[in-house]
Parts: structure tokens; C-alpha cells; sequence
């Protein structure tokens, strides 16, 4: 866990000084006079507060995904599964759709929170005890994010108006752009939140390892682990939704190339994907900054074109047993 | 230091699986529950561990009723071994074995070391176990609950799967175990294995208790026609090989069961 969280730190400090400078203007830091009082104003208050966001939203992805994978004892788990990151998208749309934009993460997280409370009540009916809670839960959590999906599909097709609807459809395809301070406050404390609660969680996921029962019988209470799942799943990938839309396959990817420098264990996966989600994130931000397109690329769409392909070669891999 | 059932009825679903078992076991033996498949021989073991909720009766640990007891002194007092080696990450023995010290909240070497020791594990520490062996896999699954040092292990079909110099190993050790104070509950398949390793048999049929004796009371011809419908003999296999003594700790007897068809 120390190697792989070394390896991503360090990657991140490089990354950091380097997407600040990237982007349609250059910033040269030996010569930052040339650009006049406007360099401190795109460092200060446009590129540092993206960059931030950027490593926060990551942050919250790549821990949730390590917990999600350990939790649900399965390297193809997202933390999308749970309908969390569906719902507090919902809410985002149900914001657009009422006109009510400038509240749009407080709509976000309110269906973040909706999609945890739902999850809740779930879980105090199925896991009882005896096995079999988890697959019913993972059920439940996939019905929570179709439901939200058909939901949203709803509000799309039936937008109030043409500029409603393009909004929705953007925003859908998560962003970093135009992010200020306020984001960083409001996604910030509760991304640390969430992780802080998986890592509570972090060894009771190790015994998982095992299975269940054999999880059970080392004194895990599967309630209380369930409960800790889903605030701190909830907390780091609402958050990361209310601020910046959509973000897929960072949970997903993230872990896998985080493995190979650990024990494997669970636990010692969470801070290192933390770190590693943040450094994809910010390194993908960075690139569609600078990529000679006409318009900026959305964040989503890039990491799901990069997400998709690995995601194929992780199968392949899987299918050939070297995981 | 006694785990105990008392008139215990569970249900799995809407079926009766076990039925006003009771049974009180000691430390310091090989207790094996045997019965034909379905007979609840897992139920009652995984009820044991406190793993399934009663319908009625209660399992009580020195006394105490299992549900009272808080979920980590529990796990420290009864490691629980589950069926079948399913492992989900591919971590190293080593880290596996160290699982065993969660119940305690410690990371504690010396435990785990011994563990890793006494199931010859030394030479694979830090290979993963997905290039283990069916066998190293069982006994890394063993290695984790000794590592936990519990009074009590309870093993579902440890043997299973298992060649005869593997099993005849891990069998040695479970014994080494029990003669060193811990009370051992492992469920069998393999009469045979029961009747030269258990100290007490339990035996299982459709949810009740059928016998509860020493091994060549409870395994008796007349009980394995009753319960298995099968026709059988015990046959004491001797001489002995050339010198080799029947070893009395670790393997009592050397009982084999001939069989003559179904009844």
C-alpha cells in the first residue's frame, strides 16, 4: 500500500504543476511576467480550482471503485452499480428541467442521498444474517440506477424547452469546465468524508476476501459494513456527480492498475486509488484541454473512450485467468 | 469450555433442516457430523459458529448463548472454516494466514508464523493462491484460522477434495490440535475418515440427531444401514507395513468400510 500510494503521489505532483500550465494558453513558468497580471488570474482562479476539483472528483471515484470491487468481491464492480451516481444525476436533470440550475448540486446530492436512504432500507430488509443479502442487494442497487436512467430519459424527452435539453444531454457527459471555488467547497469536505468512511471500512472488506460466512465468522458485523458502503459510497461519488455530471469507468479502471503494486487486499487498495483516480482524472482534464478540437472534449466522453477498450482488454485478461 | 445445542430446530427458507438436535461438545476432541447429503450436517455446524439464527433451542459457549456474545470475542473463541476454497483476490499466503489475527485486532507475527509452520506453509509465503495446489489451497484456508488461535474450530469438509497423503496430513494436524486443547468440529463425507480420526460422531439424518457415541458405536454397521441404507462391513486392515506401528495419536485405527450394496 505505501509503494503504490508513493508511485501515485508522486505522479500527481508532477501532474499538478503540468496541467496548471496546459491548456489553450500556454503558460511559460520561466517567462510568467509576458502574460501580465492575467497568468495569476487563469492559475488562481480558473486552472487551480479545475485542477483541484479534478484530483477531488478523481479522488472520490478511484476509492469508492476499490471499495465496490472488495465489497462485491468482483475486479468488474463499479460504483456506479448502486445507483448512487444515476440518482444524484437525476436530480442534477430534475434541476435543469425546473430551471433551478443555480441549485443544481444541492439537487444532486439530494438525489445521491435519496438513492443512499433507498439503498438503506433495502439492506435493513435483506441482510439478515443468512447469506445471499449481498446478490440481492446488488439487485437492488442496479434496479435504484435503471430506474434513474429511465427517469432521466424521461426528462430528456419530455424537456420544458430546446435549451433545457441541451443542457441536460451536456451535462450528462460529465465535466470540469467552468468550475470554480464554490465546486472545490462543496465537493471537497464531502469526497474526504466518503473516503475516510471506506477506510473505516477498508479491513472488514479484506475478510470478504473469504466469502461471507467465512467473513461473519471473523467477528464482521455485514450491516454495519453494508451501512459504511453506502455513506461512504455515497458521500465520495455524490459529490463528485453534483459538481461534475457523469464520470465512468475511473471506479472501474482504477483499481486494476492500482492491484499489481499491492497485496491485493482490499484495504490496501483504497488510499492508492484514491491517489491514482486523481491522477487519471486530472491527467484526462488536462488532455482534453489542449486537444485541437473545436469544442472542448467532455471529460465523460474522453475517459469513456480511453474506459471502454481497457475495459474489453480486462476481460480478455480475465477470460485467460491472469487476475 | 463447552459448546453446547440445545433442542435446536433451524429453517433455511420454509424447510426444516434441523430438528431438536442437541449435543454437547468438548474441547480437547475430534468431534465429526457425518449423515447423507442434505442431512443439515453444514447447518448445524455453521449454527455452531453462530451463523444461523435458531428457530427455536439455543448453542451456548461455555453457558453463554451464542447470540449474546459480542460478534468479535466470538470469532476469537470459534474459527469457522467454510466449504470449498473460495479465495477472491489473489493475494499471497502469507496475507491470507495474517487474516486470522482480525478477531483480535492485532497484527501479531508470531501466531500467524506458527500457523504458516505448522501447515508446512513455510516454502510458499509468498507465493499467490492462485498458483497453489487444491491441497496448499486447503491448508492456507487452515493456516488462517489457526493463526486466530481459537479454543474452538470448526471445519466444514476439510478433507474433501483432498489427496490421501494431503489428507492424511491435514487430518494429523487437526488431531495435533485437539491434543492440544482445542476442541475440533469438522463434518465428514468420508466414514472412514471419521471412524479412524473422530473421537465422537455425531451423525445427522434429515434434520435429527441419530447417534451421538464414539466412533465404532455411532458408525455401526447396523446405524449406517439405518441411516445410509447401505449394507457395510468394518474391516481392521493389518499386518501393518513393514515398520510402521499404528500410530495411536495420529492414527488410531485403521478401520476400512467394505461395502455391500444398497439395502
Amino acid at each position: 500500500m505505501m509503494r503504490a500510494s508513493l508511485v501515485f503521489a508522486a505522479l500527481l505532483a508532477v501532474l499538478l504543476p503540468l496541467s496548471l500550465l496546459a491548456g489553450r494558453v500556454w503558460i511559460d513558468p520561466a517567462n510568467i511576467e509576458d502574460f501580465g497580471p492575467n497568468a495569476a488570474l487563469i492559475l488562481m482562479e480558473l486552472r487551480l480550482p479545475r485542477a483541484v476539483l479534478a484530483i477531488v472528483v478523481g479522488a472520490g471515484l478511484g476509492a469508492a471503485g476499490a471499495a465496490m470491487q472488495g465489497y462485491l468481491r468482483n475486479p468488474l464492480a463499479d460504483p456506479g452499480l448502486f445507483g448512487i451516481a444515476p440518482m444524484a444525476a437525476l436530480g442534477a436533470v430534475a434541476s435543469f428541467w425546473f430551471g433551478m440550475t443555480w441549485s443544481l448540486p444541492v439537487f444532486a446530492l439530494a438525489g445521491a442521498g435519496l438513492a443512499m436512504a433507498l439503498l438503506a432500507l433495502i439492506a435493513g430488509r435483506t441482510s439478515s444474517g443468512a447469506g445471499g443479502g449481498l446478490a440481492l442487494f446488488t439487485l437492488a442497487g442496479l434496479m435504484i440506477a435503471s430506474l434513474a436512467g429511465a427517469l432521466t430519459a424521461l426528462a430528456i424527452t419530455m424537456a420544458p424547452n430546446a435549451f433545457a435539453l441541451s443542457q441536460i444531454v451536456l451535462w450528462l457527459n460529465g465535466a470540469l469546465t467552468d468550475r470554480s471555488w464554490n465546486e472545490v467547497w462543496i465537493a471537497a469536505p464531502l469526497t474526504f468524508a466518503g473516503i475516510a468512511v471506506l477506510l473505516a471500512a477498508a479491513r472488514s472488506l479484506d475478510a470478504l476476501t473469504l466469502g461471507e460466512d467465512a467473513a461473519r465468522s471473523m467477528g464482521i458485523n455485514p450491516r454495519r459494513l453494508l451501512f459504511l458502503l453506502v455513506v461512504g459510497v455515497g458521500l465520495s461519488v455524490g459529490a463528485g456527480v453534483a459538481v461534475a455530471g457523469i464520470i465512468g469507468f475511473v471506479g472501474l479502471i482504477v483499481p486494476h492498475l492500482v492491484r499489481p503494486l499491492t497485496n491485493r487486499m482490499p484495504s490496501s487498495l483504497i488510499v492508492p486509488s484514491a491517489l491514482a483516480g486523481a491522477c487519471l482524472v486530472l491527467a484526462a482534464d488536462s488532455a482534453v484541454r489542449v486537444l485541437p478540437l473545436v469544442t472542448e472534449l467532455r471529460l465523460g466522453i474522453a475517459l469513456s473512450l480511453i474506459g471502454a477498450p481497457f475495459f474489453l482488454w480486462l476481460l480478455i485478461r480475465m477470460r485467460r485467468g491472469q487476475l | 469450555m463447552t459448546l453446547a445445542v440445545n433442542a435446536l430446530t433451524l429453517n433455511r427458507g420454509n424447510a426444516a433442516v434441523l430438528r431438536g438436535v442437541s449435543a454437547d461438545l468438548e474441547p480437547g476432541q475430534i468431534t465429526a457430523i457425518v449423515g447423507p447429503n442434505g442431512a443439515g450436517k453444514s447447518s448445524l455446524l455453521m449454527a455452531l459458529a453462530g451463523l444461523l439464527e435458531p428457530e427455536t433451542g439455543t448453542v451456548t459457549l461455555d453457558g453463554r448463548n451464542i447470540a449474546d456474545i459480542p460478534l468479535r470475542a466470538r470469532a476469537r473463541a470459534i474459527g469457522y472454516l467454510p466449504q470449498g476454497a473460495d479465495i477472491a483476490w489473489d493475494v499471497a499466503v502469507e496475507a491470507l494466514a495474517a487474516l486470522g489475527r482480525m478477531p483480535h485486532g492485532d497484527a501479531r507475527r508470531e501466531p500467524v508464523d506458527a500457523a504458516i509452520a505448522a501447515l508446512d506453509l513455510d516454502a510458499l509465503r509468498r507465493r499467490p493462491v492462485s498458483q497453489l495446489s487444491g491441497g496448499e489451497r486447503a491448508r492456507v484456508l487452515l493456516a488462517r484460522v489457526l493463526a486466530g488461535e481459537p479454543r474452538w474450530i470448526l471445519a466444514d469438509e476439510p478433507l474433501a477434495a483432498l489427496d490421501l497423503a494431503h489428507q492424511v496430513n491435514l487430518a494429523g494436524h487437526l488431531k495435533a490440535c485437539a491434543d492440544a486443547g482445542t476442541g475440533v468440529v469438522i463434518v465428514l463425507h468420508d466414514l472412514a475418515l471419521a471412524m479412524n480420526y473422530a473421537d465422537r460422531v455425531i451423525v445427522l439424518d434429515a434434520g435429527k440427531l441419530s447417534a451421538d457415541a464414539p466412533p465404532d458405536q455411532a458408525l455401526s454397521s447396523e446405524n449406517i444401514e439405518r441411516v445410509w441404507g447401505v449394507k457395510t462391513r468394518w474391516a481392521t486392515l493389518l499386518p501393518e507395513p513393514e515398520g510402521m506401528k499404528a500410530d495411536s495419536k495420529r492414527n488410531p485405527g485403521q478401520q476400512a468400510l467394505v461395502t455391500f450394496g444398497p439395502v
